[in-house]
């Protein structure tokens, strides 16, 4: 399973939204690809699954052009947020996705409706805004594609249904591996999940790497201003805290040991994205 | 098991470290089934590949054995092990932060005798 | 989806509408067959394949959107799309006219005063006439349709500027139609034509259907798939 992007370009009139961008998804994994608004991802997706075609370079897929390829797109699966879904009864738009993939799971799929309490008799224009986001859920998790992208998947859902979206995708991936790119603003919620993580800013890929050696990209270190101050000077600094005679600093970089009156500590994914999408200098 | 994202600890070793906390509080038995790879990724969030990696450390380690098709059981003599290795970290984990603590609040080397014995005996 | 499911989605989409419409249409010939029995007012009715004409072009109207947004999504391509729908129109485009033929017929047997283009086809045999009609009919169903689709594929392609020039084009072609007198002339052929030569223009038809769903294909190859264009130019991406 080989999906290749090769110097990926998007643009809409004058707006660039994928600007060149190289990369490729080989191994059953969950991979997070996070941006702020705006970063491009929609759209990179959207180009994955056939929706939009590049303004330059080109999608394979097993390395055949994935541009409106049967083949590969009955292979590949995207729920995002403006997902559209014809006006009928939600187990009718179940009985026409079996006949859309081949692996899609009905069984499993009217089960999860079930755990999620979704009425099957109820036609689609009549769900709500968190109703919308558990049925594209309901079907992401059925399809069993072997790459499944998700784009904000907990979009207006309460928390009971998120948990149990995260449960289900848990158990469905380590029961049968795909490759997972999972698109979300929540990221201290799924960081646990992640394997790899791709990060887009400007319609640029800024990281591609994994979550391990991202996160040990960076660290904190907090006490005194006057002793965080000397600890910091030399190294890369990518933001700072202050809070009344507290600071804390972000610095990319290896972890150097200090003196007791300073503390150690990881940088979140969260606060580590922020600080490389926020910040002046880009690595 | 509480698992920390922010922790220096990467998350495999916390969930390692988690279940021989657990085992040594008697959770689970030796002989004794422990929660599956899916299991334990659903119930905190993480991924699959990561639980695994802990799980592995403690098979390696003869904590814990793989019984194929029907899952993962707690190791006879884990429990000895464990308290062995734990007694080992026992000087860095707990004597030297409490003296760095005990220091740093200016407490009496002889407070801090007063104090073990009266939580030995309590 | 393979190709016959997708003319299983395009009739999925229909049935209701064709079932409806023709429901309305015997309802109106029994409301008024009843209403002349009480008046003994005996007039005459017409016009049910200008109806179903009618019906089939707004229907293509409606045809494309959801359905291609649909397809789109369940991983299906713009290539099946077409194929799905090509065969579907020509299918409905048939049974459409059969169905036309069977009332009329059924109405003709029962001496109902109905009128309807097939019986001034200048053609003796009457089963020969049926069949005639019924192509005639089918063919301009099948154009019919294709021309709706094909304003609806516009509307989803062109940007908001372009929307309007084209709704004013059609807007205005009413009028520039209507003004010249030479045009009084060439609307008396084209609706005694087909009298007069049914099968030359069942053909005619034909091409022009076949030729507008090319065009239509040609707007549809590289179509995003989107639910709002917000493009303010001529042509959307």
């Amino acid at each position: 399973m080989n999906l290749n992007c090769k110097n990926i370009t998007k643009q809409f009139g004058k707006q660039i939204a994928v600007d060149n961008i190289s990369f490729s998804l080989n191994e059953p994994k969950i991979y997070g690809l996070l941006g702020r608004n705006g970063a491009g991802k929609t759209t990179l997706l959207r180009m994955i699954a056939n929706y939009i075609r590049p303004t330059q370079g080109e999608i394979t897929f097993e390395q055949k052009p994935l541009w409106e390829n049967e083949e590969a797109q009955r292979q590949i699966f995207l729920a995002t947020e403006t997902s559209f879904f014809p006006n009928l009864k939600i187990k009718e738009l179940f009985n026409w996705f079996e006949q859309s993939f081949p692996n899609f799971d009905k069984q499993q799929c009217l089960n999860y409706a079930n755990q999620f309490e979704l009425d099957i008799n109820k036609t689609t224009a009549k769900l709500s805004t968190g109703y919308r986001s558990v049925m594209r859920v309901v079907l992401a998790l059925s399809v069993h594609t072997p790459i499944l992208m998700l784009d904000e998947p907990t979009l207006g859902m309460d928390a009971f249904h998120r948990e149990l979206f995260y449960k289900l995708l848990i158990q469905n991936y380590a029961e049968s591996p795909s490759c997972i790119l999972l698109s979300t603003h929540l990221i201290s919620e799924v960081e646990g999940l992640l394997e790899n993580v791709i990060i887009m800013d400007h319609g640029k890929i800024l990281v591609n790497q994994s979550a391990e050696e991202l996160l040990r990209r960076g660290y904190c270190v907090s006490g005194k201003i006057s002793d965080v101050d000397e600890y910091c000077s030399g190294k890369n600094v990518i933001g700072s805290n202050v809070v009344g005679g507290l600071k804390t600093s972000a610095i990319l970089g290896e972890r150097q040991n200090c003196s007791s009156s300073l503390e150690l500590s990881s940088l979140s994914l969260q606060q580590l994205f922020v600080q490389l999408v926020g910040s002046e200098n880009p690595l | 098991m509480k698992l920390d994202f922010e922790s220096q600890t990467p998350i495999f070793l916390q969930v390692s470290r988690g279940l021989e906390d657990e085992i040594l509080s008697g959770i689970y038995q030796e002989e004794e089934q422990i929660p599956s790879i899916t299991e334990l990724s659903a119930a905190y969030k993480i991924n699959p590949a990561t639980a695994l990696k802990g799980i592995n450390l403690l098979v390696d380690s003869n904590i814990i054995y793989k019984k194929r098709g029907i899952g993962m059981f707690v190791a006879p003599g884990a429990l000895q092990k464990l308290k062995e290795k734990r007694q080992e970290e026992f000087f860095q984990q707990y004597i030297l932060p409490l003296v760095q603590e005990s220091k740093r609040l200016s407490i009496e080397p002889e407070k801090l005798y007063e104090w073990i014995e009266r939580g030995l005996s309590e | 989806m393979n190709t016959s499911t997708s003319i299983r989605y395009h009739f999925n989409d229909y049935k209701w509408a064709i079932f409806i419409f023709y429901m309305v249409l015997l309802a109106i010939i029994l409301a008024g067959s009843f209403f002349s029995i009480i008046f003994h007012e005996l007039g005459t009715f017409s016009g049910v394949e200008f109806s179903s004409s009618l019906f089939i072009w707004i229907a293509g109207m409606n045809s494309f959107k959801s359905v291609f947004l649909f397809h789109i999504q369940s991983g299906s391509t713009r290539k099946t799309l077409f194929k799905g729908w090509f065969c579907f129109s020509a299918l409905i485009s048939v049974a459409l006219s059969i169905l036309n033929t069977l009332i009329i017929c059924s109405l003709l047997a029962v001496s109902f005063p109905i009128r309807s283009p097939m019986l001034s086809l200048e053609i003796d045999s009457f089963p020969l006439r049926v069949l005639v009609s019924t192509l005639l009919n089918s063919t301009i169903h099948f154009l019919l349709i294709h021309l709706g689709y094909f304003i609806s594929l516009s509307f989803y392609r062109l940007g908001t500027l372009g929307k309007y020039l084209l709704a004013i084009l059609i807007g205005n072609t009413a009028i520039l139609v209507s003004w010249s007198s030479k045009w009084e002339g060439f609307w008396d052929t084209i609706f005694l034509y087909p009298s007069q030569h049914p099968l030359s223009c069942a053909c005619l038809y034909l091409i022009i259907g076949i030729f507008v769903s090319f065009c239509c294909w040609l707007m549809l190859k590289n179509a995003p798939c989107q639910i709002e264009n917000t493009c303010k130019d001529i042509l959307s991406i």
